[in-house]
């Protein structure tokens, strides 16, 4: 045997770019190179498209690519509707990407014809990537499923032998019992579905040959670019994280009584959520978290939905909180995205990847509702927050969340989201509360996992000069419930003085 | 022209396989069993045979002991493909192996290289 030889037997099966990093994840690093490979999905679900990216892709990469239809959309209209997408280019189309029509061949010389043109164009064009656009064209015309499964059998063995990696679109509906499912190496559905009005885009690999795929349904889109996958968060990121956080390093708030409160802060590579009313302070403590941490080298993020970053810097110069150097510095990042029609793996895609570029180090997620909330099943919202705060910690990241109760006052705290406060490892609360007839900020620490805390109840006090704790609420009581009720008549006019100067609740 | 058999019991290897070597300007004969391979060969005589190892009625082996028995140990190049992994002396006994599956370029190396003297 040669060395060669020897060195092949050594190395694993080869892999294709498809053309979408995040298709290629789901892949687990995109197709086999000389695999035969299955796209179904309704008309417009987007198959025409993922054909076409893999193409140009490929051509990209320094391949040679085909491109046939079989009584699909004219080469013409197709390509009219593929310019203006970001992997189009037109200097390709002829010299190394080929559109050729199969359909005048299969009528003449029916399945096996259209086989021995489709392999012959293979070799002759030294193709390594062949879409076959209108699979269900060849199944009408096969006349029996022996007649399909052969013709895929030999285009697979063909294929397979010149590294050509094969895919083929269909609308047809393949079910585990019919030929062409047997026959390939993989199977990607596409669809879409209603949820409420919003049209999702869903993509599963229901069988991959040669390697395990991220299972399951995964969100996909259409933009500028092509079709952009978004693995599932919770597929992605399902292992436990490997990072430990510190007991022994504490990340402060830069806010002295809060800070005491916390024993010093917060543990690095903890994860904390802030749950509280609008309006209670929640954004305005996680700014000042970031600014801390910035101040000290520790590059933060604001990632949040509700005001745009020159807005949520303006707010905070009224309270004292100038974030403009450290934005300069870019130790501080303000993101804000449009909480309207999202993904939230798309988000998180996004979050990570950015957290990745800039070395972050501290995040404020300023709203969990758009990331577990938004298209998804309600069922993946603790899996959903458990492998974000993973991936979050694995990225050294201490991140904060914040998420709003639904009631701004009253006994009942319902927050939409369930189950994560079980995932977290910190919880704390701010809410108002009417005591004596005026409304007060209040601010608790539910849950510090593996630390000690301050378990009293304190005010919560946004002044033009900043915030922090103030003094415990003394001669009052039940002040969880958002009614508090002074034990004495005294109660409350301790902190006159100090709610003097406050500002009106954000 | 020269003439290859291809000796495999899958169709449709069998098929692609004189396909591209027809095209690569090779006559090409086909048998789906060592038995057959035998026959064929002894009705037209090849330039070089492309065996498959594992097959039904008479196996590769089978088959390469007899032709070998038949037309001395070297008297025709014998290119072995095989999905499985044959033991050395199998491997060393014949003048290529191409194992399962295996890259277009990688057969016409070797059928060139053994038919024509080209170097692959």
């Amino acid at each position: 045997m040669s060395p060669d030889q020897e060195k092949r037997e050594e190395t694993p099966v080869a892999r294709v770019s498809s053309g979408d990093r995040g298709l290629d994840t789901i892949l687990h690093g995109g197709w086999l190179q000389g695999g035969l490979y299955l796209v179904l999905g309704a008309p417009g679900a987007g198959k025409t498209i993922l054909g076409n990216q893999f193409c140009f892709h490929h051509v990209e990469q320094g391949g040679r690519a085909i491109y046939v239809t079989v009584l699909a959309e004219s080469h013409g209209r197709m390509l009219t509707h593929l310019r203006p997408l970001g992997f189009f280019r037109q200097e390709v189309i002829g010299p190394k990407l080929s559109y050729v029509s199969g359909y005048a061949t299969l009528r003449a010389k029916g399945v096996q014809g259209l086989l021995q043109l489709l392999t012959a164009e293979v070799r002759e064009r030294q193709a390594s990537a062949l879409v076959i656009d209108g699979l269900s064209a060849v199944e009408d015309s096969a006349g029996s499923r022996l007649a399909l499964r052969e013709f895929l059998h030999g285009l697979s063995v063909h294929n397979a032998m010149a590294g050509c990696t094969t895919l083929l679109l269909t609308n047809h509906q393949a079910e585990s019992s019919d030929p062409e499912y047997a026959m390939v190496d993989g199977i990607i559905r596409l669809s879409a579905e209603l949820i409420g009005l919003k049209a999702i885009r869903g993509l599963e690999v229901t069988k991959s040959r040669g390697s395990a795929q991220l299972a399951g349904k995964h969100t996909f889109d259409i933009t500028s670019e092509g079709v952009r996958a978004y693995p599932r968060t919770e597929a992605l990121y399902a292992g436990r994280s490997k990072v430990v956080p510190k007991l022994d390093e504490r990340l402060s708030f830069g806010l002295e009584g809060l800070d005491q409160m916390l024993g010093g802060g917060l543990v690095r590579y903890s994860s904390t959520l802030i749950l509280g009313s609008p309006g209670a302070g929640k954004t305005t403590l996680g700014l000042n978290f970031l600014a801390a941490g910035a101040k000290k080298g520790e590059p933060g993020m604001y990632f949040g939905f509700a005001e745009t970053p020159e807005r949520l810097a303006q707010k905070c110069v009224a309270l004292g909180l100038d974030l403009s150097s450290l934005i300069e510095k870019r130790q501080l990042f303000l993101e804000s995205r449009v909480p309207v029609e999202t993904l939230p793996d798309a988000l998180v895609q996004e979050l990570l990847a950015q957290i990745e570029r800039e070395h972050i180090q501290r995040l404020f997620l300023d709203g969990l509702e758009p990331f577990a909330k938004e298209a998804i099943d309600p069922e993946r919202t603790s899996r959903f927050v458990t492998a974000l705060t993973n991936a979050l910690r694995d990225r050294g990241v201490t991140a904060l969340f914040t998420q709003q109760t639904n009631t701004l006052v009253g006994p009942e705290l319902y927050a939409p989201l369930r189950g994560v406060e079980a995932i977290v490892d910190n919880i704390v609360l701010l809410r108002y509360l009417e005591l004596r007839g005026e409304l007060r900020r209040m601010f608790s620490i539910l849950k510090m996992r593996e630390s000690a805390h301050d378990l009293r109840l304190r005010e919560f006090v946004i002044t033009p000069h900043g915030v922090d704790v103030g003094d415990m609420f003394d001669n009052a009581d039940s002040l969880l419930t958002g009614e508090a009720r002074a034990t004495t008549p005294e109660a409350g006019k301790a902190k006159s003085k100090r709610r003097a100067g406050r500002g009106k609740p954000r | 022209m020269k003439r290859i058999l291809v000796v495999d019991d899958e169709s449709a290897i069998v098929d692609a396989l004189q396909d591209i070597l027809s095209s690569e300007g090779y006559e090409v004969d086909t048998a789906i069993n060592g038995a057959e391979g035998l026959e064929r060969l002894r009705a037209k005589r090849p330039d070089l045979v492309l065996l498959d190892l594992m097959m039904p009625v008479l196996d590769g082996l089978g088959m390469l002991e007899r032709m070998r028995a038949e037309l001395g140990p070297r008297g025709l190049p014998v290119v072995l493909m095989s999905a499985g992994r044959p033991p050395p002396e199998v491997k060393s006994s014949v003048d290529h192996f191409l194992e399962k599956p295996f890259h277009l370029d990688s057969l016409i190396d070797a059928v060139t290289k053994l038919l024509d003297g080209a170097e692959a």
